[in-house]
């Protein structure tokens, strides 16, 4: 309701009804009137009679008076201010920056109106209002250029204008917008910018929801304390809302089929209460297995975050969208889920390449490490691994045509071609993981894969050396020093102690401590015996020992297997990927597979609309900025055919999960980390301007004054009708002086 | 000195009196020589002035002393004494029964003042009667001074209890016409009756050539209303009650105050009636003390 008056001490207006005081008091004492025995009720008649329109009017009058007297007093308490205009800098000249928070967290809904919606029309207030600044400029808290058109983009650098008809129409369009709320930078660019005016009248005018996340970095702004600048807050959230959201969202295992992936998703409540909710996973718009319930307490009490985990295998490679979300709806749905997009890649094709003599049985080494390899031997098993074998001489591009690992077990020696192969496909990011055995000749190897390779220092981690060692297994055999930290053995047991044993009785000797080569085992004198490096995006592993027993127990622990299928999964993983960012953020697109001529990617955003991506790069690569919406974006490039499914993709974006964090911080917190001019905070446009206006009036005693006063009279009313104690004056005529 | 066996007869009070006698400010008839001044002049005991000897004076009343001092003759002349005869009215209604800013009650009061009047005239051989009455006689006993007759005083009065309803006017009358021989009347009487009607009644009195004295008597609380909040009044008499805030009456009530008492100490001054108006706050020893001297001074002139 828009009442022509306010009063600064809304509280004080309770002081009105102190004037019941003389009526009660006079009503009681009139209720308890004592009796008592006169001898003659002659004079008093007499008097009453003669007294009673005079008492009357004494009686009320005085009675009006004293009840009017403590009324007005509560209401000059309460200061009572009358407002024939509404700005407190009504009539006069002023300049105002106007910060608008559209931060997420401004999208909570109270009342069936956004906070958003309430700010902007506070906003739209103070620049179409009566009382119009003449120079204004609108400061929206998340605009930039690279968001799009959902969040306004300033129109050229900021500055103070005179047409504020320009202002209105941005704020009309201002739209929510992704990331924390960079108040501070706004508040500092808005003190700047009112510094820099000649009108002396200046006010910046925030509108938000008081986000504490939002005033995180608020520090002292030098303009603000010079110009003496009041900083005006102007709350725009109604209530505490009622929030749980999914905060974070961790996607871990190899997206490759057939491995588990577990989501653990992290949940925030913001409410005022305990909340009990109900969290989904869904993949390819289905729900996965049942949902996990989970009571979350109230905001600020141990027990508002908790943890939930989902555990999922694919089956089907490609690209797979999903999301973590929670049932239950409330005041900010934008943060109820988290979404996913996934690739995954299907089985990892490795290539065992053997040595054409090789006989096979448990004493070649090839074999051994094709069963390593391929244990369930073709068997319809889920196992991430399709391996094929060739032998050495069949070793050609077409017998490498869409693996993403060769393994290359005791070949004796390459042919230039093949090393020139077996050099580009680990360069394209191929894995090659070469056994030396006792039929590999190094000089080859080291003339092929160290000498005529320049770059990275070769293809492999280092020269070979000699072979050392006796064949079978001695009491010379030396214990294997196992990097318990390298990823192909890190984590397979839950402490050290449980690793097998490794014996090494023979192997070729390699430098040690090449740079770019990791040691994952070693020998005792520190020489690799099995090493890994990357070469352009692949990478190359070198043991430096053969499948064999007789010169190694490794193929005989419960190393090698995992040891060998961590190899693969990690080059299978690089085609597996995450194709989730933070909202707003620009997102890369590369579609795989042959581009058309002068090709062109259309994305679909989460509301449907379809927006075309940038202009293709020489990497055939594509950016789209329009992501400020959290959600699934869909891409395709235009013109592919439905089959080319490298052509066409998915991607999500998520609010960053600081954002669901809906505590608010005090005017007196921002205040204090300003330590300028005045700041004053309401929960409206008329409020902080009456505050700012009572303020300009200068300090105001005598409220206090007239609080005391009111006090006294409370006081003095009560004294008055039970403890009055003083003396009646005898007329003398009716005290007659003896004269003795 | 051995204390009294009476309730309203304090000996040790009545010492401050012992030299105030209680002179009648006018000549009585009686017959018991006492301490008055008869209205005939003549040969009787008390001396009073001398005359110069004209031939055919009684040659017994000459002042042979005189003669020796001045060689001239002169006759004595004496005041012939005569005994007063005196009423005492003592009003016992209701409303004599009231306290509160006094130690007594106007009753009580009353009494200790009617006591210590009748034992002053007993002493000097005057007679005094008791009339006790509210509205109608409640105690009659006819004037005499023997000692008999003031231990029926004293004791009547200790028998003496609040009556009922005042009918001042309608009692004097009576006692005016009952009362043959002129004498002094004293009223001991708050006087809340219909003024009118009660000084008609004195002037019943005067008519009948009776010397008055009025105690007005009131208990400070009736005459200043000290009284500081809102109060039920209730009638002693009647039993009507009055809701009152004293505090916003008490100027008007003064005033009405201040009238009652004036028009019965005009009219009573008027109708050559002494008026006292007397606040049982005030021991009623010093203020008989006080007026009998000033009465003294008053008789001498």
């Amino acid at each position: 309701m828009n009442l022509p008056f306010t009063f600064h001490n809304w509280y004080l207006v309770l002081g009105v009804l102190a004037a019941g005081i003389p009526v009660l008091l006079h009503l009681l004492s009139a209720v308890r009137a004592p009796e008592m025995f006169f001898p003659t009720l002659r004079f008093l008649k007499i008097s009453m009679d003669k007294t009673a329109r005079r008492r009357r009017l004494e009686h009320w009058l005085l009675l009006l008076v004293r009840a009017l007297l403590l009324a007005l007093l509560a209401l000059g308490t309460a200061e009572l201010i009358w407002r024939p205009a509404r700005g407190f800098l009504a009539g006069r000249r002023f300049a105002a920056a106007v910060v608008l928070d559209n931060s997420y967290s401004m999208g909570v809904r109270t009342g069936g109106l956004r906070r958003l919606d309430r700010a902007r029309r506070e906003a739209a207030e103070l620049l179409g209002g009566e009382d119009q600044p003449v120079l204004a400029e609108l400061l929206l808290t998340n605009a930039t250029a690279a968001v799009g058109p959902e969040s306004q983009p300033a129109a050229g650098p900021p500055q103070l204008r005179a047409d504020l008809a320009v202002l209105r129409q941005r704020l009309a369009k201002a739209h929510l917008a992704p990331g924390v709320a960079p108040m501070a930078e706004r508040v500092a660019q808005a003190a700047r910018l009112l510094k820099a005016t000649s009108v002396t009248r200046r006010a910046i005018y925030v509108f938000s929801d008081m986000q504490r996340i939002s005033f995180q970095n608020l520090r002292q702004i030098p303009e603000l304390k010079e110009a003496n600048i009041p900083l005006m807050l102007v709350d725009c959230s109604r209530k505490v809302p009622v929030n749980v959201a999914v905060v974070d969202l961790e996607i871990a295992g190899e997206r490759i089929v057939d491995r588990p992936l577990t989501f653990t998703a992290t949940l925030l409540n913001s409410s005022e209460t305990d909340k009990v909710v109900n969290v989904w996973l869904q993949l390819d718009g289905r729900a996965i297995g049942q949902p996990i319930r989970k009571v979350l307490r109230r905001a600020g009490e141990p027990g508002a975050r908790a943890v939930v985990r989902f555990s999922h295998r694919f089956t089907t490679g490609g690209m797979h969208t999903g999301k973590v979300a929670i049932a239950e709806d409330d005041d900010l749905p934008v943060d109820n889920a988290r979404r996913f997009s996934l690739y995954i890649a299907d089985r990892v094709r490795a290539v065992l390449v053997r040595p054409a003599a090789s006989a096979g049985g448990a004493r070649d080494p090839a074999a051994v490490v094709q069963l390593a390899l391929d244990p369930y031997a073709g068997m319809p098993r889920p196992w991430p691994i399709r391996l094929t074998t060739t032998t050495a001489e069949r070793l050609d591009a077409a017998a490498l045509r869409g693996a993403q690992v060769v393994v290359l077990a005791d070949v004796p020696s390459f042919s230039p071609a093949q090393a020139q192969l077996l050099e580009q496909f680990v360069r394209r990011g191929g894995t090659a993981v070469f056994f030396l055995g006792p039929s590999v000749r190094p000089e080859n190897y080291n003339d092929l894969f160290v000498q005529r390779i320049a770059d990275y220092g070769g293809l492999l981690p280092g020269r070979i050396g000699k072979a050392v060692g006796q064949v079978g297994l001695t009491d010379e055999a030396v214990t294997a020093v196992l990097n318990l930290r390298h990823p192909y053995l890190a984590d397979l047991y839950k402490s050290a102690s449980d690793y097998p044993q490794v014996l090494v009785q023979r192997y070729f000797k390699l430098p040690a401590g090449k740079p770019g080569a990791e040691a994952v085992i070693s020998a005792p004198t520190g020489e690799p015996i099995v090493s890994a490096k990357d070469f352009g995006r692949g990478r190359v592993v070198l043991v430096a020992t053969t499948a064999d027993a007789e010169w190694n127990t490794l193929s005989t622990t419960a190393l090698f297997l995992p040891m060998l299928t961590r190899i693969c999964l990690e080059a299978g993983a690089k085609l597996g990927a995450e194709h989730t960012y933070p909202a707003g953020k620009r997102v890369i697109i590369r579609p795989r597979g042959k581009l058309p001529a002068r090709p062109a990617v259309q994305v679909t955003l989460p509301d449907g609309r379809i927006e075309p991506a940038g202009p293709v790069s020489p990497r055939g690569e594509f950016t789209f900025a329009k992501t400020a919406t959290p959600g699934l974006y869909r891409w395709q490039v235009v013109g592919a055919s439905p089959d080319a499914s490298g052509l066409r993709g998915a991607f999500a974006t998520n609010l960053d999960g600081i954002e669901s964090d809906l505590s608010v911080v005090t005017p007196q917190a921002v205040a204090a980390a300003l330590s300028a001019g005045p700041v004053l905070a309401g929960k409206s446009l008329q409020e902080v301007n009456d505050k700012a206006a009572a303020l300009a009036a200068g300090t105001n005693l005598w409220a206090h004054l007239v609080a005391l006063v009111i006090l006294l009279l409370v006081v003095e009313a009560v004294v008055a009708n039970r403890f009055r104690r003083g003396a009646v004056p005898v007329p003398a005529h009716l005290n007659p002086r003896l004269a003795a | 000195m051995a204390k009294s066996p009476y309730l309203y007869f304090e000996p040790d009070r009545l010492a401050r009196l012992a030299n105030i006698s209680l002179v009648a400010r006018q000549v009585v008839e009686g017959f018991i020589s006492g301490l008055h001044r008869s209205p005939h002049r003549g040969f009787s005991v008390e001396f009073s002035e001398h005359r110069e000897y004209t031939p055919g004076d009684d040659l017994r009343h000459l002042d042979w002393v005189a003669w020796g001092r001045t060689d001239r003759y002169y006759i004595k002349q004496y005041e012939q004494e005569t005994n007063l005869r005196a009423y005492i009215l003592l009003d016992v209604s209701g409303s004599m029964n009231y306290r509160y800013g006094a130690p007594l009650t106007k009753l009580q009061y009353g009494s200790y003042l009617t006591a210590c009047l009748a034992y002053l005239m007993a002493r000097q051989q005057d007679v005094v009667g008791l009339v006790a009455f509210d509205e109608q006689t409640r105690l009659h006993l006819p004037p005499a001074s023997t000692p008999a007759h003031l231990d029926r005083v004293f004791t009547g009065l200790e028998k003496l209890t609040p009556g009922k309803r005042t009918a001042i006017a309608d009692t004097f009358h009576e006692l005016a016409d009952r009362i043959a021989k002129r004498g002094l009347i004293i009223i001991i009487s708050d006087l809340y009756d219909e003024p009118a009607e009660v000084l008609r009644a004195l002037q019943h009195f005067c008519y009948k050539k009776h010397q008055l004295i009025v105690f007005h008597l009131f208990d400070p609380a009736e005459l200043e209303l000290p009284f500081k909040r809102i109060t039920n009044f209730v009638d002693l008499e009647s039993g009507e009650k009055l809701q009152v805030d004293p505090r916003l009456l008490r100027s008007a009530y003064q005033d009405e105050v201040t009238a009652f008492v004036e028009r019965y100490r005009k009219e009573c001054s008027d109708r050559n009636i002494e008026y006292v108006l007397t606040r049982t706050d005030t021991p009623y020893d010093l203020m008989l003390l006080d007026y009998l001297a000033r009465r003294r001074r008053l008789v001498r002139r």
